[in-house]
């Protein structure tokens, strides 16, 4: 029953635009758009697409930070959408998230102490403010911080430092199931691979179940072993790591794979034209049809079927399904 | 034959600020050939982008100050000539492109305004030429429509139509430098794709030299010609750019490279470079950056090392396993 930690099933989200005096609903940023995966116990699902295709928004509503507009988020088989506030207030040290930006993402006015103990004070993790303080500082230790920094404030640490407390944060509860939204992106090169094995250790040391959000497609290689491609609010693509990078079906997959620069010098790359368009108005038929380099006909009118390809590689596309 | 356009030597850009020195930028000597890509690499705080704000005098003073050196372009001092004189040379012989385009530009006047004013300071022509010559830039930059992005505001366009904007007013006046502060860095892969084939593209068309500074690799790999690797204000190693990939030399390039996550292994943890990026305004005696590096002997610690010139020239490198 519980193979899959996590199962999404058709999630939406949508964010109304309001006009006027009485503010009247008029159209919908169509974020997340009926999107369906799971992810198996111990995985790390990476999830890739670039900026406004609505990763971070799918990562945040299936922690439910932000209220679904439709569909459902299963953990372990039980719906979280609907649970009641007090089994979503448990349910909330079971799942954690590690934001881009380490500078606002951690109070200012609080100490490390306070900043990683907090949340096990209120879930009864610990008992009382000395036993936090010993839990902080072996949590923090694995993090690579010394005893001596949990009296620090936010302020007097570097980047790289400040998301090693942040990380520590999210471990103190225990949590099974972690969303990393760009965990990386805001760091230094030589700051972001120490980080990047301080979060694969911590997943292999606590068993951790990842969904790891990322514009960078070489960390998402380096990482997950599942790799999902979002575009305009929908997943067009998903499979296992090697799936995606060395047999890429979507032709999205297969442009952004090529848009990466990279130290081999002189490969060919398919050049995308034009912007990403607008979520209130995404195309009609399939969404990626204004800067497909293979558009028919077909592709503008219907919406192509989201189908298993091969075992395990799924894909969105008319070209893939063999309709032309 | 190589002809050098920008010759910087021993430039010193240091700032005062509570009574702290930062050496931003210290002692550093590098050229610029014709129709070169020169490409500069570091982290954040090692000096590349005051380096380059130095060469069109931009450094803002006080806080900041030339404290030494020259900037030979075209046979002139740039620290040394008047104040009229530099505001020419700036946008007509070097401009720049800054890495975030919403905060360059100014948001209040129509995109054709901003082009124009560019060209009718620098070239004297009158509005109306001005109008059409910046159409023409705009179709340059395979900007679509340029008729009516011409009478646009620039939260109209998105991120990477702003910097194609922001590339069509720095190269307007024909620079023959043009100096490219992580041009990319805010963009999607695919966007960025485009608006690194549009540089290449116009680099040959327009004949300018060109400062790329990124703390990307694989970017440098695809732009320069001849790569800068900076610490702490220094120059640590420099060479062509296929010598720097294949034949890194200084511990911190080679640290670099190697904790890319595409140099990792499957399934390994990443190589770290261990610590974090220096305080400027208190770095360490010897080479700044000893307390990172595993290879740091007793006189890293005590002695700055000197520039040494490796291979008949082609490899400069500032590091004490490489002295005689």
């Amino acid at each position: 029953m519980s193979e899959y930690l996590i199962t999404v099933n058709n999630l939406k989200k949508y964010f109304p635009i309001k006009k006027g005096l009485v503010k009247r609903t008029s159209g919908n940023v169509k974020a997340v758009d009926g999107v369906s995966f799971n992810i198996q116990r111990g995985q790390i699902l990476g999830i890739v697409g670039e900026s406004g295709c609505g990763k971070s928004t799918m990562g945040r509503t299936i922690l439910r930070l932000l209220p679904p507009t439709g569909g459902e988020v299963f953990y372990e088989g039980k719906n979280v959408f609907n649970m009641s506030k007090r089994e979503m207030n448990k349910m909330r040290t079971k799942m954690q998230i590690i934001f881009q930006d380490p500078y606002s993402s951690l109070n200012p006015r609080l100490p490390v102490y306070d900043i990683v103990g907090e949340a096990m004070l209120q879930h009864g993790i610990v008992k009382n403010k000395k036993e936090m303080k010993e839990k902080v500082i072996e949590i923090i230790g694995k993090c690579g911080l010394s005893p001596e920094q949990a009296d620090r404030y936010p302020h007097q640490f570097s980047g790289g430092q400040r998301q090693r407390i942040c990380i520590a944060r999210a471990l103190a509860v225990n949590p099974d199931f972690m969303v990393c939204d760009e965990a990386v992106s805001a760091l230094d090169v030589s700051i972001q691979s120490q980080i990047i094995n301080l979060l694969k250790d911590a997943q292999e040391d606590y068993g951790l179940t990842y969904m790891f959000i990322s514009h960078d497609l070489s960390i998402v290689k380096f990482i997950s072993d599942e790799i999902a491609v979002m575009y305009l609010g929908q997943i067009i693509e998903k499979g296992s790591k090697k799936q995606i990078f060395s047999n890429p079906l979507h032709p999205y997959t297969e442009a952004l794979l090529s848009a990466v620069p990279s130290l081999k010098q002189n490969k060919r790359r398919i050049v995308l034209n034009g912007d990403i368009p607008s979520l209130v108005n995404p195309p009609k038929g399939c969404r990626f049809y204004t800067r497909c380099p293979y558009v028919k006909d077909i592709c503008k009118e219907e919406i192509p079927e989201y189908r298993e390809i091969n075992t395990g590689h799924f894909a969105m596309c008319h070209k893939v399904n063999g309709v032309f | 034959m190589d002809k050098k356009l920008l010759e910087v030597k021993n430039l010193k850009t240091y700032f005062y600020s509570d009574g702290v020195i930062i050496k931003s930028v210290d002692d550093l000597s590098f050229y610029v050939n014709e129709g070169e890509t020169l490409g500069i690499v570091g982290e954040s705080g090692c000096g590349k982008s005051v380096a380059c704000l130095s060469l069109a005098r931009l450094v803002e003073t006080p806080p900041g100050k030339y404290e030494y050196g020259e900037i030979l372009f075209k046979g002139e001092d740039l620290l040394r000539v008047s104040d009229a004189r530099i505001r020419q040379i700036r946008g007509n012989d070097i401009s720049f492109i800054f890495q975030e385009p919403m905060t360059s530009l100014n948001p209040v006047f129509k995109i054709g305004r901003q082009i124009s004013e560019v060209l009718i300071l620098h070239r004297g022509i009158s509005k109306e030429e001005a109008y059409e010559e910046s159409i023409r830039m705009l179709e340059l930059v395979k900007i679509p429509n340029p008729e009516r992005v011409v009478n646009d505001y620039p939260f109209a366009l998105s991120g990477g139509m702003r910097q194609r904007v922001m590339i069509a007013m720095a190269l307007a006046c024909k620079p023959g430098l043009l100096i490219a502060d992580e041009p990319t860095s805010n963009l999607d892969v695919t966007i960025q794709a485009q608006v690194l084939d549009l540089m290449n593209e116009l680099k040959e068309k327009i004949n300018t030299s060109i400062i790329f500074i990124t703390h990307d690799l694989d970017v440098i790999a695809e732009m320069s010609d001849r790569v800068m690797v900076m610490y702490a204000g220094k120059v640590v190693e420099e060479a062509s750019t296929n010598e720097i990939l294949k034949n890194p030399r200084h511990p911190y390039t080679v640290g670099l490279i190697n904790s890319k996550p595409n140099m990792a292994k499957e399934g390994t943890r990443l190589n770290v470079i261990p610590g974090n990026v220096p305080d400027l305004s208190n770095l360490p005696p010897g080479c700044s950056f000893h307390p990172r590096c595993d290879k740091a002997m007793d006189i890293c610690k005590r002695v700055i090392p000197d520039e040494k010139l490796l291979y008949e020239g082609r490899h400069r490198i500032s590091c004490w396993l490489y002295a005689d």
